[in-house]
């Protein structure tokens, strides 16, 4: 058995060294022999395709001759210790360096090949690694020294205090390093050019200047996801200097990082072990933040991030501290928060509120097999429970919005857009993985729920058999937490959009190795959960999307220009103006609104720096004429009708409310394109509620995008900018430009129309 | 904080207990979640209102499905089905383990969810195949019927246990046989009972007879023809194979794209046989030989690389390899008793091998070389070293003068000649120098991870492997039969060559022999150190696996067999081949200006078939010239001049010639095609030129016009 062992471990060393070996070859062989063929001036043009030079004979020949090389010499240097058993650790020591080594660069080289053509930080660690290898093979004995005294180091028991708080600030700093955005104005004119605030602008921006400018959600102007966080952001962003798109998003970015360190507390305490909870926390944010589905970068979809459900950290720290103290009063807050955040944004206050009443059903349950069916008090408290989030959901609705919560308008409007989802508008089948052959992603979507079932099952049992404190039963919470935030992904299953609600899981992960860790010895324990950490660490920094993310642990000083971590479009095209760049040229003018032949657009290339880019966005974004003229026929305070892209900057910039109910009306696009908008306007109703409010109140002005005029139109414009015809078609029909500024136009209402 | 208490005996058995009472009421509520989504498949999903006021651009984005109430249904299902399950048995879980009953059950619904789940991935993945869906219902079905009839299935089952335990070991031997040949003829039905029709339609409507033409047919009927190969045509895989297959050919009747299809099929055939016999033999294990065959089967024959059916591609066929079992299988039984005549045996194969194909033979030349090698080092101390020594001297010669004496055979004295050796290795040339290589990382790069792994693992692999059992039997740890695997190894790392050059997404399965063979050879070592009742059920369960793999095969399933998986309806597909592939009028037109046994000098697609039906030799060195393409079709395919060097070669040959008649296809010498077809194919082009400016139109057949030389 010793000759086996020893014999496979030194021929795993002699082939691993042999596959960094033949790394080492093909760095060196690229650079200095790149390959070439002479038949590069033989082959005829039409065949020249088909000549591809290269090096890969030799470097396949010359693996397999070293690796037999290897093999010969060790054997002949440890062939009579091969039985001896002294050999093993050593052995094993250097087997698992191997391993470890050969681990990381295989890593690296595979994300080289992926990452193209953006592949130039991977090879710079691929060739770090690479010296690092073969340092450590030359300083081997020297490093198995270090490495033993670091692991006494942290095992010794005297410096296991320091080592935790240590590790506990580090956390937090971890936390803050990974999310803190470092040039905001940068990252706010990359949305601008990018995708021009679309997600940003009807997710967050439209509500909060709704909120800002005196007006109600919901009732006056739409606000599609929910009614109370405008409110919210609208109060911080105050704080922080007025409403602007930097501010919004300097909140957002907060928020998130404050979620996620209280989910750090919070998890520290519930799984007991500093490690453990780092470890999943840095999983959870690799997968909520950086999946491919937020590409380029989370805050590009505000709805995306903790922002949306950000009350979840309150709602399970109550739990937690309900179930470690069990006073009452944590369990009527676990309550209120849940309307809180049913009032804040709806559905994941639908998901939180099913949670709470199962943790209320859950309390019930104990307490009528404990004494019995006919105690009044049980059911005094299932039913406050059942009542406890509407009511408090229904205060806050009330305190806000006033008496617009008794109008039935007012809860049509909440649903408008819920009706529409339910109904299969924007919807995606699960089977879009499969049918898109994306198999991971198809398989990971269907572990999920099936994994929060079990956990349920499973977890309660434990509890019930008192294998498992009570303080498990948040990880059963978490499991009904997480079912109702799969239907984020059950409606709308686009590729990694399960991982947007990942978290749940990421924490009842951390539940389940908890679990299996108390099976393991303490010194055990510890080592797999430093393991599980640094595995964790290392997927969230070898991940293209953390790379590519402007924080301060970016390699680079302009993350959103710089080639070397921004990352293109999938198919290499520049994000840069993307929803647009492909706009057929026969729904283009000759000419754009400043009489240029060309669309202006601006791609990754053109931008030196960062500064460049921000200096571009202060320039395109400067709208002061067409301020000017909103605020030259308009008073402050007055709800001005405006259909034009960056609506929402044009009327913060002017100081007026929205007029529209669907705002942001216009899908903003660049200024300078030879074409239409779109609408957010998608019904008839839609049109007709828009209309008719122009009709009804009969604005004496309205403000509209100069190139908006273009008439007339080929009937195939109809068909594609329908909404956006109909409405614009309606104001040329009753209003006449009278004068105009660099983009915009006012339009003065005819007489007698 | 959370605290977990000591786990005892009996807590195990309560998690034990637990873990298998939630897998079923989740497998049972996934059970009926399928029922449901099965059911409501008939009734119709309301169009809701709001779509009467969407407007049209936004009609594409509305999708109305029931995924919300599936899962839903899933998750209170499963949460019920648990509860009630749980506590029934609430107080004897931390009792009693779970009757084998139940986990019978358990593993019933498990299987059948597996097979149901199975066939929906294929159903939803490629919704043109009709097998998933008879596969997805008739799995619902029985699993129904199964957990309903479980205890009735159960007496079955054991009654022929029983059966069998109670036979004699002559009656077991007779079914074992009976079950082997029924498994060889239903794999020999699946990959041979094919409609001709079928194959050669689909060569066609896919290729244009491209890789055949090139690999195979062009060279044979040159030779047919009294062609010398490499001297007078070119012949770029082999000398010895053409005429193999030209003499076969011959007494079937007559070269045709049929009869050679055949004759291929066939020596594939036998391979196979030879392939499976030698692996029964070497492993001593029938389920491990016939798991074996199956993965090579899949790998080999239906793999991306030769889509949509591997008849298309001759140059990948197992024929390109042919005598490599036979080798192993002589050096397997020279391990086993050792004699001269196995490893003489061995070297003749080899030098037939070389001359038969030049690649693959020196790579099995090798390998037997190194058998040599390692049993002259093995013995090293022995005192018949220099014996040994010579013997592998002479074996060597033997191999090489056996190759030279073949070839000679067919090329004469030529092969004395510099002239024969450059165009022998002209093509090897281009290929070494870049000509058709891709990059290893290629599939990478269009995210094909597991096609660029496999890539990866097979050779890492092949040097473990050799790595491994060389040293344990050096160092006296292993059977010198081992040594058989280490061989195999070195030619699995050679033959890896065709896959480093050109590492074209899956290529590496065309010569994934030697890694099925060392893959059976670990399985067949690990299998003994298994208990009693797992060893056969692993067995058992790699068989299914592979039988489930080959038929489930999207390739397998549009396969042309008796089978008919996908149901595809070839007729129009035989018709367009029938119609399109008729040149009776441009045969006519060669044989009306040039004699029999004259060099027909032809410029054409399928210039091959119009030679045989014209029954004329081809004049040009490199034949096929033409990159066939639909005569109807207003396309070109190109030619087969890559260099200068073979342009001014071709032309050479026009000029000292100087042939009266000149026959080319209309489209190419009438310029009729767009412009960007003459910029793009230069070498067209320059062809074109030369015969404007030599020869000028004299008669029109079909597609072909007679030019005269002025």
């Amino acid at each position: 058995m010793t000759f086996t062992i020893n014999f496979c471990l030194l021929s795993w060393i002699v082939l691993a060294t042999a596959m960094e070996l033949l790394m080492v070859v093909v760095v060196i062989g690229q650079q200095l022999f790149p390959p070439a063929s002479h038949l590069t001036s033989q082959i005829f043009p039409e065949f020249i395709d088909t000549l591809k030079p290269e090096n890969e004979t030799f470097y396949y020949r010359f693996f397999i001759l070293s690796a037999f090389a290897m093999q010969l010499g060790a054997l002949a240097i440890l062939h009579r210790r091969l039985e001896e058993k002294s050999l093993t650790p050593s052995l094993k020591f250097r087997a698992t360096a191997e391993a470890l080594w050969l681990f990381f660069l295989v890593s690296v080289a595979f994300k080289i090949i992926v990452y193209q053509p953006r592949y130039q930080l991977a090879l710079h660690g691929f060739v770090f690694l690479l010296i690092g290898c073969f340092l450590h093979k030359i300083f081997f004995h020297r490093c198995q020294i270090v490495l033993r005294e670091a692991r006494n180091f942290i095992e010794r028991e005297a410096n296991a205090s320091a080592l935790r708080t240590l590790l506990t600030v580090g956390s937090f700093l971890w936390i803050a390093a990974i999310i803190i955005i470092v040039n905001p104005q940068a990252v706010v004119a990359r949305f601008f050019i990018g995708e021009q605030f679309h997600h940003n602008d009807s997710f967050i921006m439209g509500p909060v200047w709704v909120v800002a400018s005196g007006l109600i959600p919901n009732w006056d102007v739409i606000s599609q996801y929910g009614f109370g966080f405008p409110y919210i952001i609208e109060r911080l962003v105050q704080w922080r200097g007025g409403v602007s798109y930097e501010s919004v998003l300097s909140v957002m970015v907060t928020m998130t990082m404050l979620y996620y360190i209280g989910w750090f507390w919070l998890l520290r305490r519930w799984l007991n072990s500093i490690a453990l909870a780092l470890a999943v926390l840095t999983l959870g944010i690799k997968w909520q933040m950086f999946h491919p589905g937020v590409y380029p970068f989370v805050f590009t979809y505000g709805s995306t991030t903790p922002v949306r459900f950000i009350m979840d950290i309150f709602f399970f720290a109550c739990l937690y501290r309900h179930l470690v103290t069990g006073k009452q009063y944590w369990f009527w807050v676990i309550g209120i928060i849940a309307g809180i955040q049913a009032w804040y944004l709806t559905s994941e206050g639908v998901y939180l509120t099913l949670a709470w009443w199962f943790y209320a059903g859950w309390l019930f349950i104990e307490s009528v097999l404990a004494n019995g069916w006919f105690q009044l008090k049980p059911w005094r408290y299932l039913v406050l429970a059942f009542m406890m989030p509407f009511v408090s959901a229904f205060i806050l609705f009330f305190v806000s919005a006033k008496q617009a919560v008794f109008q039935p308008m007012f809860w049509a409007n909440m649903q408008e857009f819920s009706r529409y989802f339910f109904s299969g508008f924007g919807v995606m089948p699960m089977t879009t993985n499969l049918t898109d052959r994306e198999f991971g992603a198809a398989l990971m979507g269907f572990l999920f729920p099936m994994v929060y079932v079990a956990t349920i099952i499973v977890a309660s049992i434990l509890i019930y058999q008192k294998i498992v404190s009570r303080v498990a039963l948040m990880a059963v919470i978490l499991a009904v937490y997480g079912l109702g935030f799969y239907y984020y992904y059950v409606t709308r299953s686009t590729l990694t959009s399960y991982l947007v609600g990942s978290l749940p899981f990421a924490w009842i992960i951390g539940f389940w190795l908890k679990c299996l860790g108390q099976q393991w010895s303490k010194q055990w324990r510890r080592r797999i959960y430093l393991i599980l950490l640094t595995g964790a660490c290392y997927a969230l920094l070898t991940t293209h999307l953390f790379i590519a993310y402007p924080n301060i642990l970016n390699w680079s000083h302009n993350p959103c220009t710089d080639p070397l971590v921004a990352m293109p479009l999938k198919n290499g095209q520049p994000y840069f103006n993307h929803l647009f760049r492909d706009t057929p040229q026969g729904f283009k003018f000759n000419i754009n609104v400043l009489g240029q032949a060309n669309d202006g657009l601006q791609s990754e290339k053109d931008f030196s720096s960062d500064e460049a880019l921000i200096e571009f966005y202060h320039q395109a974004s400067d709208f002061h004429e067409d301020v000017a003229l909103i605020q030259k026929y308009s008073s402050p305070g007055q709800r001005v009708p405006l259909v034009s892209s960056f609506e929402i900057r044009i009327l913060m910039d002017a100081h007026r409310r929205p007029y529209f109910y669907y705002f942001p009306l216009i899908i903003s696009r660049p200024m300078t394109m030879r074409s239409l908008a779109k609408t957010s306007i998608y019904t008839i109703d839609q049109l007709k509620k828009t209309t008719d409010t122009l009709e009804q109140d009969r604005p004496p002005y309205v403000f509209m995008e100069k190139i908006f005029m273009v008439r007339p139109l080929p009937d195939y414009f109809y068909q594609e900018y329908t909404s956006f015809l109909l409405l614009t078609d309606y104001i040329l029909k009753h209003y006449e430009p009278m004068e105009g500024a660099q983009y915009l136009v006012v339009l003065k209402r005819k007489e007698n129309v | 904080m959370l605290i977990i208490k000591e786990i005892d005996q009996a807590d195990r058995l309560l998690l034990r207990n637990i873990c298998w009472l939630t897998w079923l009421a989740i497998a049972e509520s996934l059970q009926l979640t399928i029922l449901v989504i099965v059911v409501s498949q008939f009734i119709l999903i309301k169009t809701p209102t709001f779509i009467q006021h969407l407007f049209p651009a936004n009609l594409n984005d509305v999708r109305p499905e029931r995924g919300i109430l599936f899962y839903q249904i899933f998750v209170a299902v499963a949460l019920l089905i648990a509860a009630v399950l749980i506590g029934i048995r609430y107080q004897r879980l931390r009792i009693d383990q779970i009757s084998p009953s139940l986990k019978s059950f358990v593993l019933v619904v498990t299987s059948g969810l597996v097979s149901q789940l199975f066939a929906a991935f294929k159903w939803i993945t490629s919704p043109a195949l009709a097998w998933p869906k008879i596969l997805f219902y008739f799995a619902l079905v029985a699993t129904i019927g199964c957990q309903i009839f479980l205890p009735e299935l159960k007496a079955a089952l054991s009654k022929a246990v029983q059966l069998w335990k109670a036979s004699s070991f002559v009656q077991k031997q007779v079914i074992k046989l009976g079950m082997e040949i029924v498994f060889l003829l239903g794999l020999g039905f699946a990959l041979f009972g094919l409609d001709m029709n079928k194959v050669l339609a689909r060569d066609f409507a896919v290729d244009q007879f491209y890789h055949f033409d090139g690999f195979i047919m062009s060279s044979t009927w040159a030779w047919l023809q009294g062609c010398v190969p490499n001297v007078d045509v070119i012949s770029q895989y082999s000398l010895l194979l053409p005429v193999i297959i030209g003499s076969i050919a011959k007494w079937m009747g007559g070269l045709s794209y049929l009869h050679v299809d055949e004759i291929l099929m066939a020596m594939t055939g036998i391979y196979l046989l030879l392939a499976y016999t030698f692996m029964r033999s070497w492993l001593k294990n029938r389920l491990i030989a016939v798991f074996g065959i199956l993965l090579f089967v899949k790998w080999n024959f239906f793999h991306w690389g030769v889509t949509p059916i591997i008849w298309m591609l001759p140059g990948v066929i197992p024929v390109r390899y042919i005598f490599d079992v036979a080798v192993l299988w002589l050096i397997f039984k020279d391990l086993k008793t050792p004699a001269l005549l196995y490893r003489g045996s061995a070297a003749l194969l080899c030098g037939l091998a070389m001359a038969y194909m030049v690649d693959t033979g020196l790579y099995l030349t090798a390998a037997f070389g190194a058998y040599v090698g390692l049993n002259i080092f093995l013995y090293w101390s022995s005192k018949d070293r220099l014996r040994r020594l010579i013997e592998a001297a002479v074996l060597l010669i033997l191999a090489i003068g056996i190759w030279w004496i073949v070839w000679y055979s067919l090329v004469g004295p030529w092969i004395f000649i510099k002239t024969f050796w450059s165009n022998v290795t002209e093509h090897i040339a281009l290929f070494l120098n870049g000509w058709g290589a891709l990059p290893i990382y290629d599939g990478l790069k269009e995210r094909n991870f597991f096609a660029f792994v496999m890539g990866l693992v097979i050779p890492i692999v092949y040097v473990a492997t050799a790595m491994v059992t060389a040293s344990m039997v050096f160092l006296k740890k292993a059977h010198q039969k081992w040594l058989l695997t280490t061989v195999m190894a070195l030619y699995g790392l050679l033959i890896y060559h065709y896959f480093i050059i050109r590492s074209a997404v899956s290529s590496y399965y065309v010569v994934c022999l030697p890694f099925v063979f060392i893959l059976c050879f670990w399985i067949n070592e690990f299998i003994p150190t298994l208990k009693g009742k797992l060893r056969l059920r692993i067995q058992v369960a790699l068989v299914g696996w592979a039988v489930v793999a080959l038929f489930s095969n999207q390739l397998f399933v549009y396969y042309p067999n008796i089978f008919n998986l996908a149901g595809y309806d070839w007729k129009p597909e035989i018709q367009f081949y029938r119609q399109e592939f008729q040149f009776q009028k441009d045969a006519a037109l060669i044989q009306k200006f040039s004699k029999p046994g004259e060099a027909a000098p032809l410029i054409s697609s399928f210039e091959t078939q119009i030679l045989i039906d014209a029954n004329r030799k081809p004049f040009f060195y490199y034949f096929p010239l033409i990159t066939s393409r639909f005569m109807s079709a207003q396309l070109i395919g190109g030619t087969y001049v890559h260099t200068r060097a073979r342009m001014i070669k071709t032309l050479n040959q026009l000029e000292t010639a100087k042939p009266a008649y000149v026959f080319v296809e209309k489209r190419l010498f009438n310029h009729t095609l767009p412009e960007r077809f003459y910029q793009y194919f230069q070498t067209v082009s320059l062809l074109m030129d030369y015969l404007h400016n030599q020869y000028t139109s004299y008669e029109e057949g079909q597609y072909l016009v007679a030019l005269k030389r002025r």
